[in-house]
């Protein structure tokens, strides 16, 4: 690849990539910090060096003890190796020069400076639609987001998300479950660095078929700064953003602000009244964002065109066997939420032994889900 | 007895302390001249909460973190988790049904069934059912077809294992001789000892991984 002046578009050489990444790595940088630094000169060596002489101009914004920060990382590191290590990772890095830096972001007024990539750049060309939701998700909001995940992915839309536990994740499992589409992961931490520990297999299913990204550089941990960022990504790249489950105050809800500020739709999955875990949810809801009750509506807003309804019935899984008659009554007694069995005992009136045989068999058809002492009505 | 109340607090040598008493009913003490073997068979209680914040499960939500919870739960060992017959998760009692709720059941009469079930097990040739040994149980607490379904299932999908399964058992056999049922246990039984003793930290996440 050649390198041309001209109207300061540049095509990068992997040696000018490589410092690009060591720049992503400076101390004290934020994604702001990081484009007007970038910005200072086509050429990020030309950068590189202008710290290293000296020659960053001060700002109000900058403080002089981040600038001689800068000086002493730019003394002590070698781009060469920063570029090593992510070959090794398999780990592209991208500029807003490269040809391939994703279309959606380019066009972002907060588009990363920066970005390091794994697996397929050209899923983006497919529709994609957000799945986000709380950390601390209940089964009813884990069973949304996976049914969501699937039916959208089995209808060729690419599920993006941020791989926390919870929705997230649940969300994602679900799209790789379907197995038609890609997924995009885009993570807090560097890509080298899988957080949550939870997510572990989602990490490595979305980085063998579907696609890693991270304005982080590798090596960094998931510090808790880097996920408002994270959520601006998620936003840029999707179609339609839909939250499935967040109480009042939520890392998801900052997704939805930037979503609302580069016009991108928002959609929110009605819960239930009783639960804490859906008044954000549900009061996106009354202020006007579109309701996902069904992976259809989410559909129609991305003017993806369901396929016919029989293959539909297919993606939807071998439906669960009816449950005996007698195992009726002790169903209609579990919530969507967790109740504790001695309270389940209390509401049917059976004897201990006959209830907990029902709940197992109940369990067994998919039809409950249980935890230490508890249990609820599984959704799906 | 011993009642451990706030378990996670006790000091993890403590507590680590109690796996030789408990899994061999005696505290060995060795000396360089002599050794000295003191009987210790004794039940042990423990009590905790189900996360550090203690709002797991209830309505009032919990706010911890799943890696706080997995701190928690760490500061009891799982070998020492592991060796409870029964781990009953309880639901903190409303104030108003505590002053106003109908009595529970006399002394007298639970202690009258558990001498009753004491009495089953001497007439199998051991102490108590807790006492029932590994190579014993398929005589003295065999299982039904669908019992046998039911803890394949849980072990598969990782609910139950070896050591937990034994404990199983032996609560079931329990349960069926309250039950006046003294041969195979049934599915019921092995169900209600399953209720009696899950798994007690475990991040929801985990449960569902894709293959």
């Amino acid at each position: 690849m050649t390198v041309s002046g001209n109207g300061g578009v540049t095509v990068e050489t992997e040696e000018e990539l490589s410092y690009a990444a060591a720049l992503a790595g400076l101390p004290k940088l934020d994604p702001g910090r990081l484009r007007w630094l970038m910005g200072l000169d086509p050429l990020p060596s030309k950068v590189w060096r202008r710290i290293a002489d000296g020659r960053v101009p001060p700002t109000r914004a900058l403080p002089g003890g981040t600038v001689s920060s800068w000086r002493r990382h730019v003394a002590s590191t070698s781009p060469e190796q920063v570029m090593e290590r992510c070959r090794r990772s398999d780990v592209r890095v991208l500029t807003l020069a490269c040809p391939d830096y994703p279309a959606r972001l380019a066009d972002d007024p907060q588009a990363p400076a920066v970005l390091f990539a794994h697996g397929d750049l050209g899923i983006l060309d497919a529709p994609t639609a957000a799945l986000v939701g709380t950390r601390r998700a209940t089964g009813y909001g884990r069973d949304a987001a996976r049914l969501l995940g699937r039916r959208l992915a089995a209808e060729g839309v690419v599920v993006v998300s941020g791989m926390a536990s919870g929705i997230d994740v649940a969300g994602q499992r679900g799209a790789l479950a379907a197995g038609r589409a890609a997924v995009v992961g885009v993570a807090g931490s560097g890509l080298d660095v899988v957080y949550p520990p939870e997510s572990r297999d989602v990490w490595r299913a979305i980085g063998e078929h579907g696609l890693l990204l991270s304005e982080a550089p590798l090596g960094s941990p998931a510090s808790w700064f880097r996920f408002p960022e994270r959520n601006r990504i998620m936003a840029a790249l999707a179609d339609v953003v839909v939250v499935v489950e967040t109480p009042a105050r939520g890392g998801s809800l900052s997704t939805v602000d930037h979503a609302i500020r580069r016009n991108v739709p928002v959609m929110a999955v009605p819960g239930p009244i009783t639960s804490n875990a859906s008044l954000g949810t549900n009061r996106l809801l009354a202020d006007g964002c579109g309701v996902a009750y069904d992976a259809d509506e989410v559909l129609v807003q991305l003017g993806v065109t369901p396929r016919s309804s029989r293959r539909r019935e297919r993606d939807r899984g071998p439906g669960r066997p009816e449950p005996a008659p007698e195992d009726r009554a002790v169903l209609e007694a579990l919530d969507l939420t967790p109740t504790l069995f001695e309270k389940v005992l209390a509401r049917t009136g059976r004897p201990a032994l006959e209830l907990a045989s029902a709940l197992y068999r109940l369990e067994a058809a998919g039809w409950a889900r249980s935890g230490p002492g508890w249990w609820e009505r599984r959704v799906r | 007895m011993l009642f451990l109340d706030e378990m996670g607090e006790f000091p993890s040598s403590i507590l680590d302390g109690l796996r030789q008493p408990l899994e061999e009913g005696a505290v060995m003490v060795c000396r360089s001249h002599a050794t000295a073997r003191f009987p210790a068979r004794f039940i042990l209680v423990g009590a905790m909460n189900p996360c550090p914040c203690g709002g797991k499960g209830t309505e009032r939500r919990c706010h911890c973190t799943s890696a706080g919870i997995a701190r928690y739960a760490r500061r009891v060992s799982g070998p020492l988790l592991d060796r409870f017959d029964l781990r009953v998760t309880m639901e903190k009692p409303d104030i108003v049904e505590l002053m106003t709720g109908p009595r529970g059941e006399s002394s007298a009469s639970v202690a009258a069934r558990v001498a009753k079930v004491r009495r089953l097990a001497q007439a199998r040739e051991i102490p108590c059912n807790a006492m029932i040994p590994a190579g014993w149980l398929d005589e003295l607490a065999p299982l039904s077809a669908e019992a046998v379904e039911l803890l394949s299932r849980k072990i598969e999908s990782g609910d139950l294992n070896a050591r937990g399964l034994h404990r199983v058992r032996r609560v079931a056999r329990t349960i069926a001789d309250l039950n006046d049922c003294t041969g195979a246990l049934q599915e019921e039984h092995v169900g209600l000892a399953l209720q009696l003793r899950p798994e007690p930290f475990r991040h929801e996440d985990e449960k569902e991984k894709v293959a």
